[in-house]
């Protein structure tokens, strides 16, 4: 696992639970053409708008939209 | 903070319901009274509870309009309790003006506004790209299910009322509405029990959690009621009214489980 990865994984861990949440990375890094081995930071920006579609069924377009700039940051 | 205690305030209801049941304080017109009362309680309590939850999101948010039309649906379905009620303890109606009355409008009602509700939640999510549940794991576990109840459903009930001449068209006609909007609410029901499993301990679960149990034990209320009905072995105070207020606690509970969410990600992004 990558180091951003990781810490993508630790935020949204608690939300969407192990397996979802190793899943949901999986799935939108394919849709975003990157392996989540390469994650780099350049790929975060369009990776965090793919994963706030899913997480705004759970919390809303605005709360999800707040994860996803937290997701967008990370160093 | 006033809805927690709203809902356990319920809670306590529900034990002491379930109390009088059990031990049948009061005979069997007492139970008439208590359980009219206590199922148009549960239900006005849940609506409280799930537009409450719908308002905690925007208003182009699909689950601000699946809290919605659950809330919407809940509604009919204490309209058509408190309606039955009076129907069956005020006005004194008959078994035959009980069935079918005007009550059955809102409970026919009611099943539109939740299978929409489920439907939309479904669509959003297939939407969402989020994973989704496996469909050749888990179609023929759930086939075999809804596959069962449905023959049940038609060998123990709806092939006679196929063949009760003395029905009307109305009656008929209701008889075998409120069993398949029961298996077709399943249908979605089952699909967001898959997607609960996946999302394991995810806080995100937790509503969905309550949920699910919910309806599923309205749907098999209905279809042991259908059931009873049928036998004429039915009135107010029958076991099956447990069932019926325990779905609405659930699913009320699932709505305050969505706030509780909701108000705790608020909390950690500000």
């Amino acid at each position: 696992m990558s180091h951003l990865q990781n810490r993508i994984a630790d935020l949204l861990l608690p939300m969407l639970g192990k397996s979802m949440t190793a899943a949901a990375i999986h799935t939108n890094c394919r849709k975003i053409g990157v392996s989540p081995d390469a994650l780099h930071r350049g790929n975060l920006g369009a990776l965090s708008m793919e994963l706030a579609k899913g997480l705004s069924i759970f919390l809303g377009a605005d709360r999800a939209a707040v994860v996803a700039r937290t997701i967008a940051t990370l160093e | 903070m006033k809805l927690l205690y709203l809902h356990r305030a319920s809670s306590v209801l529900l034990a002491v319901i379930a109390l009088v049941y059990v031990s049948g304080a009061g005979g069997e017109e007492a139970l008439k009274w208590i359980g009219g009362l206590a199922s148009m309680t549960f239900a006005l309590i849940a609506t409280l509870l799930l537009w409450y939850a719908a308002l905690q999101f925007g208003k182009q948010d699909a689950a601000r309009w699946t809290w919605q039309l659950l809330a919407l649906g809940t509604l009919a379905f204490a309209v058509a309790e408190g309606i039955y009620f009076v129907e069956e303890n005020l006005l004194q109606f008959s078994e035959e003006e009980l069935f079918p009355s005007i009550a059955d409008a809102f409970w026919s009602v009611a099943y539109l506004f939740y299978l929409a509700g489920v439907l939309v939640m479904a669509v959003a999510y297939n939407r969402s790209g989020l994973p989704r549940p496996s469909f050749i794991r888990n179609s023929l576990p759930c086939l075999l299910l809804l596959g069962g109840l449905s023959i049940a459903m038609y060998q123990m009930v709806l092939r006679d009322i196929l063949d009760d001449a003395e029905l009307d068209v109305l009656s008929r006609a209701l008889y075998w509405l409120y069993p398949v909007m029961d298996l077709l609410i399943l249908m979605p029901v089952i699909w967001l029990a898959l997607i609960t499993r996946m999302l394991g301990e995810g806080a995100f679960s937790r509503p969905w959690r309550a949920l699910v149990p919910g309806f599923f034990i309205m749907c098999m209320a209905d279809l042991y009621y259908a059931w009873l009905d049928h036998q004429d072995a039915y009135q107010t105070g029958n076991y099956v009214d447990l069932m019926w207020d325990a779905s609405y606690w659930l699913i009320g509970l699932s709505a305050l489980f969505q706030i509780k969410l909701l108000k705790t990600v608020q909390g950690e992004q500000s």
